[in-house]
């Protein structure tokens, strides 16, 4: 590999102002990370001492100890666990159903044209449509479980899956289809080794806006129907006035969303180092 | 000499929404084995469509177009298509984007491979192989284009202004290595250009077109400039006649064109 051997006898013959401005950057960095932190911490201890000295009542905005409280009963009781595995295994669940399903609607799209154009108004309406008002029709059709959650889910996010992916085989480049069509290449040909890769990036993006999306129909799904996971906990918290318990759930929520994105964003990241995209 | 290429009274008409356009009309043109010749045009004369003809990509829609004897067809391997831009893929290196087309034909062998790092080390990239395409200059990815041509041995090469993309110092020199690749490999091609000295400098007959619907108007023979390099025809005296008649010919079809505009 010479070329990165290359970039290495660079970095050894740095100047002295190179090395100035690397420091300037780290330095950067450090404040930005620590002032991230800080004001995490500022924002829960402002929440806990206005909690405290009763400038906030804390029946109704909760406090992080109480927050803490509640997070430690949850656990002893055993029932913390399998609220989030529910919950998320309903996310993961749908993500992947959403992903798939989506991409290989998308390419039956590309291929066949005339299905395209028949279908395209009826996918952008149905992408259009609030998939809440659908919620009644769910149920009814399946059920008052799981099914019905990873349904809403599903509603949620494979109409824009479809859509973006779509759009991302139909944009690339008319003089890479006409390589193809010089080179002789069949219809599965041009999809395998131009449409598909090429759209990689395209599909990784898709999937960072899926992980939202089914977040976002899971809870919804939940808030329906559901017996158990966090959305269950919020709502349920909400009607019995346990605001520790919405404050509690909501949080985790966030770490686990967060989580999830992390983790997509991280298949980006090597994805596109060993695409050798930029 | 055996004729690699005719066109028999070629028509072709485009078909829209809106309307028809007529872009080649009753076009008759000849090219014999070893021979570069060059198609030279106002712009929008249909040049890209003649390739695409000659390629088999599209069908005319009156007369025939006949390579090595038989009809042009995209999947008989008698033609090498190398487009504008290099259109390599990022994501393949040097190596595998010189073999897409063997991959896509499905002729990929031991022996061919071989053949492919054969001409790669010719042509000075073999220790590039494992590169990706945006590690490399514009003039060396052009070069690349032209292996992935020439790795599916085709009778007959379609060159579509593959240098309009450079800057012109790295276009000089590529024209001087895709013409010495070319006289190498003993390559007939057609090559297609705007650019008047740059066919002067490459062909051993120049086809001049006249505007749309566009037919054969004048042949110029470069013969005697046979035994030069690019760069060396571009020295020599003769160079500027042929520039000049070339020159002549394309501007009184455009005039032709500004009067019927006028009219």
């Amino acid at each position: 590999m010479k070329y990165t051997q290359r970039k290495k006898n660079v970095s050894q013959t740095y100047s002295a102002e190179h090395i100035t401005y690397l420091k300037k950057q780290r330095k950067k960095s450090i404040v930005i990370t620590l002032s991230r932190v800080g004001l995490l911490l500022i924002f829960l201890l402002l929440w806990e001492l206005l909690a405290k000295f009763k400038v906030i009542d804390s029946f109704i905005s909760s406090s992080p100890s109480r927050m803490a409280a509640c997070f430690v009963e949850l656990v002893k009781g055993g029932e913390l666990a399998k609220h989030i595995g529910i919950t998320l295994w309903e996310t993961v669940a749908s993500f992947f159903i959403a992903t798939t399903l989506g991409t290989l609607i998308a390419v039956l799209l590309w291929w066949f044209e005339s299905v395209r154009k028949v279908l395209e108004p009826y996918i952008v309406i149905l992408n259009a449509l609030p998939k809440i008002a659908l919620g009644p029709i769910i149920i009814i059709w399946m059920g008052t479980d799981q099914p019905a959650i990873i349904t809403m889910a599903l509603a949620i996010s494979l109409f824009v899956t479809i859509l973006n992916t779509l759009s991302g085989f139909l944009s690339v480049e008319k003089s890479k289809l006409m390589l193809m069509q010089t080179l002789g290449a069949s219809k599965w040909q041009t999809l395998t080794k131009l449409v598909l890769p090429s759209n990689i990036p395209n599909i990784i993006d898709a999937l960072k806006i899926n992980v939202g999306m089914c977040w976002v129909g899971t809870i919804m799904g939940e808030y329906l129907v559901s017996h158990a996971g966090l959305g269950y906990l919020i709502i349920y918290g909400g009607q019995v006035f346990k605001l520790d318990l919405v404050m509690t759930s909501t949080l985790i929520l966030c770490c686990l969303a967060g989580g999830m994105y992390y983790l997509v964003a991280l298949l980006q990241k090597f994805v596109s180092k060993k695409l050798n995209i930029e | 000499m055996n004729t690699i290429l005719q066109m028999q009274k070629v028509c072709l008409t485009y078909h829209t929404q809106k309307n028809e356009t007529t872009a080649i009309k009753d076009m008759n043109v000849e090219s014999y084995e070893g021979e570069l010749l060059g198609i030279v045009g106002p712009s929008g004369c249909g040049k890209t469509t003649i390739l695409s003809l000659l390629s088999g990509i599209l069908s005319p829609s009156q007369g025939q177009v006949l390579i090595g004897g038989e009809r042009a067809n995209p999947h008989s391997g008698m033609t090498g298509y190398m487009l504008q831009k290099d259109e390599l893929l990022p994501w393949r290196t040097i190596m595998s984007n010189v073999l897409i087309g063997l991959e896509i034909k499905k002729r990929k062998t031991p022996e061919k491979t071989a053949y492919a790092e054969e001409l790669l080390k010719k042509y000075n990239l073999y220790e590039f192989k494992d590169f990706y395409p945006n590690q490399l200059s514009g003039g060396m990815k052009q070069r690349v284009a032209l292996i992935r041509t020439l790795v599916l041995e085709p009778k007959l090469l379609l060159l579509d202004e593959p240098f309009s993309a450079l800057d012109f110092q790295t276009r000089l020199n590529v024209v001087e290595d895709v013409y010495s690749i070319l006289r190498s490999e003993g390559k007939s091609a057609v090559f297609v250009t705007h650019d008047i000295s740059e066919a002067i400098s490459m062909c051993d007959r120049v086809i001049i077109l006249t505007n749309r619907p566009s037919t054969v108007k004048e042949v110029v023979d470069l013969s005697p400039l046979k035994d030069y390099t690019p760069l060396q025809r571009r020295e020599l005296p003769m160079f500027s006649e042929y520039f000049d008649k070339i020159w002549s010919n394309l501007q009184t079809t455009k005039e032709k064109s500004n009067e019927i505009h006028a009219t």
